[in-house]
């Protein structure tokens, strides 16, 4: 007790942060979170049910979201294994294990933070060189002017909410979303269009849709409002995603695109497919193996490499996995998932850690924990 | 309690002597060694016809008759078959009753002529039904669906082999020799089709006579033969049993049903051959239906290429090495309740021998299995119960033989039952050695994350088990603290272990997950059921360090992870989201609930009766001091 007296505050914080009864408590909520959020996946979707329960920092407001129980875990780890883990061999397994964990925390804030993860859809013999995330959207305005390039800029995150304004030296118009949705139909216009709608907008309207459970299929659509055009194309504009017939405007006598897609990532190298096999077990409709015959092409340099399923490509800080494929009339062609991230060497080497640390823990507490029965001579009298 | 255990043992004893018993007309015997092509796979027969038995009676045998020789039964005499009672319909009540037939709980079994009768009177409403959305169907119309799908396979089945049949005769000479057939002598079908060019000009010619003009006897027999030959054609929608290889040597290619290649093609050599191997077959049967016929099924797997295991498969078929290591475990447990009647060292001896002999066969099961399909143990949920139940048995025999005072009997025996049971129900589902989806094609993630994270399923059950006997004996030995103390070690000391496992398998699931699609962790209802059992124990361990759980609570709380195992080895499959889902069936919600609140009420119930039990007496306050912390025991 006299000893408790003569801590400093710092001490004391320290030595709170360190109990184990915050991992416990963290854990049980941790429990309730998974529980709710894997039971609301069949209601809202995987995706959203991720960003309500695992990847917040409060649920409903005022409950700890994952994010949060996730991080006083890691500093509740931090303390204990900094402050708090007295150098004995009979602890020295809890040491290891205490360290992989915190290890692989870490990891996890960088995937959550520094990851980019989307799709490549190539069609057999073409070429990419980007991929598009799975769920961030982008406006980008598209220069088609200059002869080899188009110049694109584009605007996502907040730019992406009603109200936004965008604006920029590169081109000489105002952009403002008058309404946005995330998922959206399209439906005709009834009797004559106001006489401010451009382009589709005079012919359709948006129809808002209920969220789908599978968040990429949603179909996000946008009023804009366009200042500083040509002529008397000023005027609002409709575009979605997947647009057919991209929407066009002129502003200073050149031709710009207007569009609303996924968020693109440019590689710093092209992947070309050469072929795509898809395998069924015969007689069935059970698929034993996909398969995507790539060229990776830098500059001159080509490299041939087959990426299947649980065999990715690696290349740069990329990785390339088969992910889908599409079958249409006229071609066919893959569909690859593109990640990249910061984080994704830390779970191999967390869990080496944490296999050997969780190891030493057994060997040395569990012989102790096992033994033979005093009862024995008793049972067998 | 002796007589209660003696009625116990005669009442099984009667349960296994139980079921009429039926004098098969028929003998397949080797037949069953027929390499088919079912599912994607090669398979002998008889794991075909078990299956297909499976489907219709959820049995794999038919009043002691096994599956081979009532799908020969059905080749061989089908007016017969049809009208005995094979399918149950237990599930189908409301179909049953749709369709007009009575419904008798006690007796759900239904011949097919039954069934098909009343489905024949009722094609129109089927076929409107079939056009229906399925999101629209009542669970009656449903139920009825699935009835008539079953009875359309069914008949299928029971013609897929018509074409085999020697049965076609031409009385007529004259006829005869037109088509270059034998007059009086039985003809297949291939063996007209092979004359179908002289047979196309004699239909020719009679197709030239006027109505009301006089035919003759050749053109009469004609006439019959064609209306023979069109009853015969009617069987070409039976193209169901891929039986035949394709030519070349892959073995792996689409093979072909009898009636598959029957579409008019002229046979190929090899097709030819194949077929007559069968035609030979189907002949020694048809002349007497107890033939041997090994000679002729080794002509007709002659053929195959790559090495098809069948004769293992054969072996694993009919020796039910499940089933006996789940009665030896039954013995163990009999026995050990004996040994404590009895206070008698041999009687358990006689116990931990059935169950190590029992765990034995479970694992030669589990080998031959591994040997059959040439890939890791674990792949599908079925495999998974019966690795889980292996490996809970193999470590409660350690158990045992470190403490050697029956805590690893009971728990391994008790183990043992319920979870070969569980796996003896998912085995009613149909051939349980299933190809397996492209992801989970991989043996090297199979033998790592499956493996390790099925061991983890095993050990937090182990643990959960463990608590189970230390409430129960708190219950019932109050006094006996030294005992109690020494399970709750064990049970602490499993659940390290199991820590060890669910947390490692976890990680390598996440490594798999990197590996296949792209990301470490997804938050997938799979992985979330995982990690619900790491943090659970996690829970649970830290919980005691921290001193948040006593002796007690933390035994309750112990003994409520096998409802987190439950949850994520089988709650996760209802919800049917995400990338590992492979199962589900509408009962399994149901049994779930009910085994959660068995679990929860077991753990609270003995927990609140011993917190609130008037505390023991004297005897045990001398044992009050006894160190209960197992980190500094």
């Amino acid at each position: 007790m006299s000893d408790r007296k003569t801590k400093s505050g710092a001490q004391k914080l320290i030595d709170f942060l360190a109990t184990p009864e915050i991992f416990f408590y963290t854990a049980i909520w941790m429990i309730v979170l998974l529980v709710f959020g894997t039971i609301d996946q069949k209601y809202v979707g995987l995706y959203m049910a991720q960003h309500k329960y695992f990847s917040s920092w409060f649920v409903w407001v005022i409950f700890p979201g994952g994010r949060l129980a996730m991080t006083v875990m890691f500093v509740n780890l931090f303390c204990k294994l900094v402050f708090k883990s007295p150098l004995r061999w009979n602890r020295f397994g809890t040491l290891v294990t205490h360290s992989g964990m915190l290890l692989l925390l870490l990891g996890g804030f960088f995937t959550a933070y520094f990851s980019k993860e989307g799709r490549m859809v190539i069609p057999e013999g073409q070429t990419s060189s980007y991929f598009d995330d799975f769920h961030i959207l982008e406006i980008a305005v598209i220069d088609k002017s200059p002869a080899d390039h188009d110049a694109v800029i584009a605007f996502s995150n907040e730019y992406i909410e009603e109200g936004a304004v965008i604006s920029d030296s590169d081109f000489p118009f105002t952009i403002t979303l008058e309404s946005y949705h995330r998922n959206v139909d399209l439906g005709p216009i009834e009797g004559e269009a106001a006489s401010h709608l451009r382009g589709a907008a005079k012919r359709f309207q948006l129809v808002e849709q209920e969220l789908k459970l599978e968040h990429e299929t949603n179909m996000a659509g946008m009023l804009i409002s366009i200042k500083g055009l040509d002529g008397d194309e000023d005027g609002t504009y409709l575009v979605f995603q997947h647009m057919r017939v991209p929407q066009v405007v002129t502003a200073g006598g050149k031709e710009y695109v207007i569009e609303l897609r996924n968020k693109r990532y440019q590689l710093p190298f092209a992947v070309e497919l050469i072929d795509f096999v898809q395998k069924v077990y015969p007689g069935t409709n059970t698929p034993s193996h996909y398969s995507s015959l790539v060229n990776v092409v830098s500059g001159d340099f080509k490299r041939e490499v087959l990426i299947s399923m649980n065999e990715p490509l690696r290349n740069l800080d990329y990785t390339f996995y088969q992910f889908s494929f599409f079958e249409e009339t006229s071609d066919e062609g893959t569909v690859l998932q593109v990640v990249q991230n910061a984080g994704r060497n830390y779970p191999y080497i967390s869990s080496c850690i944490m296999a050997l640390g969780l190891f030493l823990h057994l060997i040395i507490q569990v012989p102790k924990l096992i033994v033979r029965s005093q009862r024995k001579k008793e049972v067998s009298a | 309690m002796k007589t209660f255990l003696l009625s116990f043992i005669i009442c099984l004893g009667a349960l296994a002597a139980h079921g009429e018993s039926y004098e098969s007309p028929v003998k397949a015997g080797d037949l069953a060694a027929l390499v088919v092509q079912d599912q994607g796979r090669l398979k002998p027969l008889d794991t075909y016809a078990r299956s297909q038995l499976l489907l219709y009676r959820s049995k794999p045998t038919i009043n002691g008759q096994s599956a081979i020789d009532w799908l020969l039964e059905l080749w061989l005499f089908p007016e017969q078959a049809y009208e005995r009672k094979v399918f149950r319909m237990l599930d189908e009540k409301d179909a049953i009753i749709g369709l007009g037939i009575g419904f008798n709980r006690k007796d759900p079994y239904y011949s097919f002529r039954t069934l098909s009768e009343a489905i024949n009177e009722r094609m129109e409403s089927l076929r409107q039904l079939s056009e229906k959305d399925p999101e629209a169907r009542t669970r009656a119309e449903t139920q009825t669906l699935v009835v008539y799908r079953k009875v359309m396979q069914y008949l299928a089945l029971s013609r897929a082999w018509t074409a085999l049949e020697a049965d076609i005769t031409i009385s007529n000479s004259a006829l005869a020799d037109a088509i270059g057939l034998e007059a009086g002598k039985a003809y297949t079908y291939r063996e007209f089709m092979e004359s179908r060019e002289a047979l196309a000009a004699e239909l020719q010619a009679l197709q030239g006579r006027q109505a009301g003009d006089n035919i003759n006897e050749k053109e009469s027999a004609m006439v019959d033969l064609v209306q023979v030959l069109q009853v015969k054609m009617a069987d070409q929608s039976a193209d169901i049993l891929q039986v035949l290889k394709p030519e070349g040597d892959q073995d792996e290619g689409l093979w072909a049903s009898v009636w598959g290649i029957m579409d008019g093609r002229v046979f190929s050599d090899w097709e030819a051959s194949r077929i007559e191997e069968l035609e030979a077959i189907y002949a020694a049967f048809k002349n007497d239906p107890f033939a041997d016929v090994s000679g002729l099924v080794e002509a007709a797997n002659a053929s195959l290429t790559t090495g098809v295991r069948y004769n293992a498969e054969l072996f694993y078929n009919k020796s039910n090495l499940f089933l006996i290591s789940t009665l030896l475990y039954t013995f163990s447990f009999l026995l050990l309740l004996l040994s404590y009647m009895f206070n008698s060292k041999w009687v358990s001896v006689g116990s931990l021998a059935c169950l190590v002999v029992g765990l034995l066969i479970h694992m030669g099961g589990i080998m031959m299995r591994v040997y059959i399909m040439a890939r890791p143990p674990v792949g599908t949920l079925y495999e998974s119960i019966i690795f889980v139940s292996a490996f809970l048995v193999l470590v409660a025999v350690v158990i045992e033989f470190i403490r050697r005072d029956t805590l690893g009997l009971i728990l391994g025996s008790v183990a043992g039952i319920i979870l070969n049971y569980i796996g003896s129900r998912y085995a009613l589902d149909g051939d349980t050695n299933q190809m397996l989806v492209a992801v989970l094609n991989t043996k090297f993630w199979l033998l790592t994350h499956v493996q390790t994270i099925s061991i983890g399923y095993s050990i937090a059950l182990l643990a959960g088990l463990a608590a189970h006997a230390y409430l129960f004996v708190r219950v019932t030995k109050p006094d006996d603290r030294e005992q109690q103390l020494s399970i709750f070690k064990v049970s602490y000391g499993v659940a390290l272990v199991a820590v060890f496992f669910t947390t490692f398998g976890t990680i390598l699931g996440g490594i798999w997950g990197d590996q296949s699609w792209g990301r470490f962790w997804g938050w997938d209802p799979k992985e979330n059921g995982a990690l619900l059992i790491v943090l659970w124990l996690l829970a649970v361990v830290h919980g005691r360090l921290a001193g948040r759980l006593k002796e007690l609570s933390f035994s309750v709380a112990l003994a409520l992870t096998p409802i987190t195992v439950a949850v994520a080895w089988f709650g996760v499959n209802l919800l049917q989201v995400g990338l590992h889902s492979y199962g589900f069936d509408d009962g399994t919600a149901k049994k779930l609930l009910w085994f959660c609140i068995f679990e929860v009420a077991y753990a609270f119930g003995l927990g609140l009766f011993i917190h609130f039990r008037k505390k023991p007496g004297k005897g045990s306050a001398g044992n009050k001091n006894l160190n209960t912390s197992p980190q500094t025991s």
